[in-house]
């Protein structure tokens, strides 16, 4: 390369300095002002995260005492009929409850949740008697899940 | 309902032995005859002299002490008798008496390994509960059993093993059951002392791999039986795996082998 043709080429880049400057300065700024951006939306993310943790572990718990309450009223009925739909109802909203926040049951705790729909099923196929002893123990099973709710862990990156 | 004594000086000197009666109104070794006769040499009605001298040639008269004190005892193994699912209520008695069990009854501590222990003696060592079994992703469960421990724990009923296990030791009490025909029933035997030994303090995840492995045995070959259990637990450990069944096989269950699934079959 010729010595003119370097020299050209740095009067260009002495023209250019102060544009170039500016520019980096702006796209500098602009990474500045979007990573607080994302910074702001990853702490209300993990607020709202926060919040619906703290929603569902109460949701679960609120419907498991619910349930624990309704089992006594249930064993206290003599009507075999509303006993037993009084059963499908706790059946119902327990199963649908733990599928929907089987996660919120520490990891310790989770055997009793197959335990608990294995005594549902058969204190619906059961007689009254039977399906009334089972449901006694249904409703210790549901206490003893109660002892075992806990959030899960969250994303340590978030 | 009678209660049964089985003759001490063959039953009683086999303490890991224990035997149920196909009534289930009785459980354990430990449980005394209905009538306490008189021996056959004695017939009452004779004169007194007679009984007199019969009773101090005999090497097994039982002094009032004893007697009372035996009958203190007993009166304590019939209360036992008198709680509901008296087999259930004497086999956590017997767990806790082992140290299977914490003494202090805590239903959500205690449900689990009582399910898996009771499954476990039931198909592979003996023990008659006649209970019905599931087996799910946690290994295998009785919702009946857990009925009736719900009520034993909701009514605080205990029974106490060691109170039964004791009458052997009550002065008088051998021989006032060996005065006794035994009174032949069926019997199955509970194989108590391999039993003991072999879950005795293992971990809650062993006794759920080891109630699976029990629970699909006979269906499947032996090497396959892992693979089988893997597809169905959850948290499955395949080192822990190859552990349950060394101790399984080391342990030599009487039904070893000849256990068939019964219930549910995993999800």
């Amino acid at each position: 390369m010729a010595l003119e043709e370097i020299v050209g080429a740095l009067e260009i880049l002495e023209r250019l300095g102060t544009p170039l400057a500016i520019a980096g300065a702006a796209s500098g700024t602009a990474a500045l002002i979007k990573s607080i951006a994302t910074l702001k939306r990853t702490r209300e993310f993990k607020a709202h995260m926060d919040a619906e943790r703290s929603h569902n572990t109460v949701s679960l718990a609120d419907t498991l005492l619910a349930c624990d309450e309704t089992i006594a009223r249930a064993l206290a009925m003599r009507d075999r009929e509303a006993y037993f739909r009084a059963l499908g109802t706790i059946t119902l909203t327990l199963q649908g409850s733990l599928s929907q926040y089987g996660e919120y049951v520490a990891h310790g705790a989770r055997s009793l949740v197959p335990d608990l729909i294995t005594l549902l099923l058969d204190a619906s196929a059961a007689d009254h008697r039977r399906s009334a002893r089972a449901l006694c123990a249904v409703s210790l099973q549901v206490r003893a899940l109660l002892k075992g709710i806990a959030p899960p862990p969250a994303d340590p990156g978030a | 309902m009678s209660t049964m004594l089985e003759d001490p000086q063959r039953a009683h000197k086999e303490l890991s032995t224990i035997h149920a009666n196909s009534e289930g109104a009785v459980w354990g070794s430990k449980m005394t005859h209905a009538t306490l006769a008189l021996p056959a040499h004695i017939r009452p009605g004779e004169d007194g002299d007679a009984l007199r001298e019969a009773l101090a040639r005999a090497d097994n008269a039982v002094s009032l002490v004893d007697s009372v004190g035996l009958a203190t005892r007993l009166s304590g193994a019939m209360r036992t008798l008198a709680i509901p699912s008296t087999q259930l209520a004497l086999f956590v008695g017997f767990l806790r008496h082992c140290g299977v069990l914490p003494k202090e009854q805590d239903y959500s501590e205690d449900q689990e390994r009582l399910q898996k222990c009771a499954f476990i003696a039931q198909r592979a060592f003996g023990l008659d509960l006649a209970y019905e079994w599931r087996l799910h992703t946690y290994g295998t469960f009785s919702s009946f059993l857990a009925a009736d421990y719900a009520e034993l724990a909701v009514k605080g009923l205990q029974a106490d093993f060691g109170e039964i296990a004791a009458l052997d030791e009550v002065p008088g009490y051998r021989e006032l059951a060996g005065s006794q025909d035994v009174m032949p029933f069926p019997t199955t035997r509970f194989e108590a002392g391999r039993f003991v030994s072999l879950v005795s303090g293992r971990p809650i995840e062993w006794l759920r791999l080891a109630s699976a492995v029990v629970h699909e045995k006979g269906s499947f070959p032996d090497g396959l039986l892992l693979e089988r259990v893997s597809g169905i637990l959850a948290d499955y450990d395949r080192g822990l795996g190859r552990q349950v069944m060394r101790d399984l096989e080391a342990s030599r269950p009487p039904a070893w082998g000849a256990c068939a699934p019964e219930g549910g079959r995993g999800p």
